[in-house]
């Protein structure tokens, strides 16, 4: 008997969990270690943020989907790694930390054959000051809890316009080395169209401040697509939509600090700015979780395990480059980790070898550079092929491992841009490899033939239909492995 | 409200013309494209998995 140890259960380590047990046999345990009772489907927190959906529509408990499953859940905080065991027993563990009601703050050990970190990010507020909803002066839409905070908020600014006071609206990133642009991105649109919803835009000025060098980089080095005639960058694109929509933005900002009604920044050419708002949604940076490695002797190797920015070591050439040696086979492809074969990482939890985005510093030495992202589709293929590697080795079959190279892998991402079933919209792009390979695609990087995107009703009703068919797949219904990642 | 980074930035901006914001809501050509985008999703999918097949073999 094997028994599988799942860190997160989240988009990445909710696939790992549901496929291993769907290819292991019943007598193979399958344990999942999250902080949290409930899946989220992160993606419709937007929508969740701007009042068009309750919590209660984004997440589920997670207890009878796995009792259904047969795969046994902690719920408990992952704290360390100890993949050489103790001096007691050679046998590798985890230590977690209970935050079950009754038992919170309880220690204890899960032994494990395979372990998969699959923790995602930490939402590291901490970096700026002033960031953040927890006693800082912007909100987040990050998780459930955050976004109906946010929420809360942006009514009241609405329910302020319409007593006739003008707001000022700020959205994006909330430090200079921020991911997940297109978050934020989906937010700005979103909340515009809430604002003429409600009859009260002309009360409105809607800001956009991000690390981004151009307009449309979105942490990946934009992309270039076929349309109209032209091979075009997605800076036109995402310009144009917020033109139509009479926001204005800041760009190659890093927010230095928030303010109760304004926030400072420095600009990539080393001048400083700040900015006025009434209402302010700005993403934190991601870093890992913390997780700490231990050996037999229970001296740290953390260093051995993690990067400096707490993110997983896996098989991608870490070794230091210039960003413009780097190459699309530094990416890994079997996301395990190089020193102990036992353990893998997937999703966000993953340390990337390097940024995708060319990396940039003001004359002040700050970084203004967004760090790579890793979104949903690529975060769940990346899981299934682990699971996959992990089951054919327990199974012991003889075969070459699977690989899920996000230099292979293309990403589709439908960004909405307001939710109604006849007047909604979405930008529906589609991106193919995600990481760049100048080697194959020697002009752009990216296979224009497989890489595309379009505004229009179209795309708002495939952001609807894929949150019902990922919620019905978490949910593991009848048929749920056939549906894509 | 002084913006004065960005004022002339929504300027050269390209921007939609009434013919393309009338398609984008125009209910029977976004069916079209709500099957043609979703069979774009499928084409990525197939190239995606083809890759990392070969790569695995
Ligand atoms: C607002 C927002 C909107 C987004 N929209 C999109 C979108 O439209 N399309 C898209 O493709 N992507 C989108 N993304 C990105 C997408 O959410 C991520 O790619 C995806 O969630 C990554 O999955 P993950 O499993 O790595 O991390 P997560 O989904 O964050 O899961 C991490 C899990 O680990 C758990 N955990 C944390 N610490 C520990 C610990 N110490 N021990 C054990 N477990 C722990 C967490 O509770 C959670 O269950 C969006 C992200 C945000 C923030």
């Amino acid at each position: 008997m094997a028994r599988v140890v799942v860190l997160g259960a989240g988009v990445s380590g909710h696939t790992a969990a549901s496929f291993l047990r769907r290819w292991l046999p019943k007598k193979d345990e399958v344990v999942v270690v999250s902080p949290l009772a409930t899946y989220n489907w992160i993606p419709s927190n937007i929508w969740v943020g701007v009042g068009r959906m309750e919590a209660s529509q984004v997440v589920f408990p997670l207890q009878p989907v796995y009792d259904r499953m047969n795969i046994t859940f902690h719920q408990a905080k992952a704290k360390s790694i100890h993949p050489e065991g103790n001096q007691e027993s050679s046998a590798p563990y985890i230590l977690v930390e209970r935050t079950d009601e009754g038992h919170e703050g309880s220690e204890e050990k899960i032994e494990y054959d395979y372990l998969i970190n699959a923790t995602g990010p930490k939402l590291n507020f901490g970096v700026t000051e002033g960031l953040g909803p927890h006693g800082g002066h912007s909100w987040s839409v990050c998780t459930p809890e955050h976004a109906t905070q946010a929420a809360s908020a942006f009514a009241e600014s609405i329910e302020r316009m319409k007593r006739g006071e003008k707001q000022i609206f700020l959205v994006g990133t909330g430090h200079g080395t921020c991911t997940c642009q297109g978050a934020a991105f989906e937010y700005i649109v979103n909340l515009e169209f809430e604002l003429r919803r409600h009859k009260v835009r002309d009360k409105a000025d809607i800001v956009w401040i991000s690390n981004e060098y151009e307009l449309g980089d979105f942490g990946m080095g934009g992309l270039h697509l076929k349309q109209g005639g032209y091979i075009t960058h997605s800076k036109v694109f995402t310009e144009s939509i917020f033109a139509e929509r009479g926001i204005m933005w800041i760009k190659r900002a890093h927010t230095a600090s928030v303010a109760p009604d304004r926030v400072h920044y420095e600009r990539l050419d080393g001048t400083f700015g700040e900015e006025e708002f009434d209402f302010a949604m700005l993403l934190p940076p991601f870093r890992g979780v913390g997780l700490e490695g231990f050996d037999k002797q229970g001296q740290s190797i953390t260093d051995k395990l993690f990067m400096p920015n707490g993110f997983m070591k896996v098989d991608a050439d870490y070794s230091k480059k210039s960003y413009d040696d780097w190459a699309a086979s530094d990416w890994p492809q079997t996301y395990q980790n190089p020193d102990y074969d036992s353990i893998y990482s997937v999703g966000i939890a993953f340390a990337p070898p390097h940024a995708i985005s060319r990396p940039t510093v003001s004359p002040n030495g700050t970084p203004v550079s967004p760090a790579p992202p890793r979104t949903g589709m690529p975060s769940a293929t990346m899981a299934k092929v682990v699971a996959r590697n992990i089951a054919d080795r327990i199974l012991g079959k003889q075969c070459p491992p699977h690989t899920a190279s996000m230099a292979d892998m293309g990403a589709a991402c439908v960004a909405s841009g307001g939710a109604g079933f006849l007047d909604g919209s979405a930008a529906a792009i589609i991106v193919y490899p995600i990481i760049p390979d100048f080697e194959r695609f020697p002009q752009y990087g990216r296979d224009l033939k497989h890489t595309f995107g379009e505004i229009g009703l179209a795309g708002h009703w495939i952001k609807n239909l894929l949150h019902h068919v990922f919620m019905y797949k978490a949910k593991m219904k009848p048929g749920w492995h056939m549906l894509p990642e | 409200m002084k913006h004065e980074r960005q004022k002339t930035a929504e300027y050269f901006a390209s921007q939609p013309t009434g013919v393309t914001l009338f398609f984008r809501k125009f209910l029977p050509w976004q069916i079209i494209r709500f099957i043609f985008i979703n069979m774009k999703m499928m084409g990525l999918i197939w190239v995606s998995h083809r890759e990392c097949r070969k790569k695995s073999h």
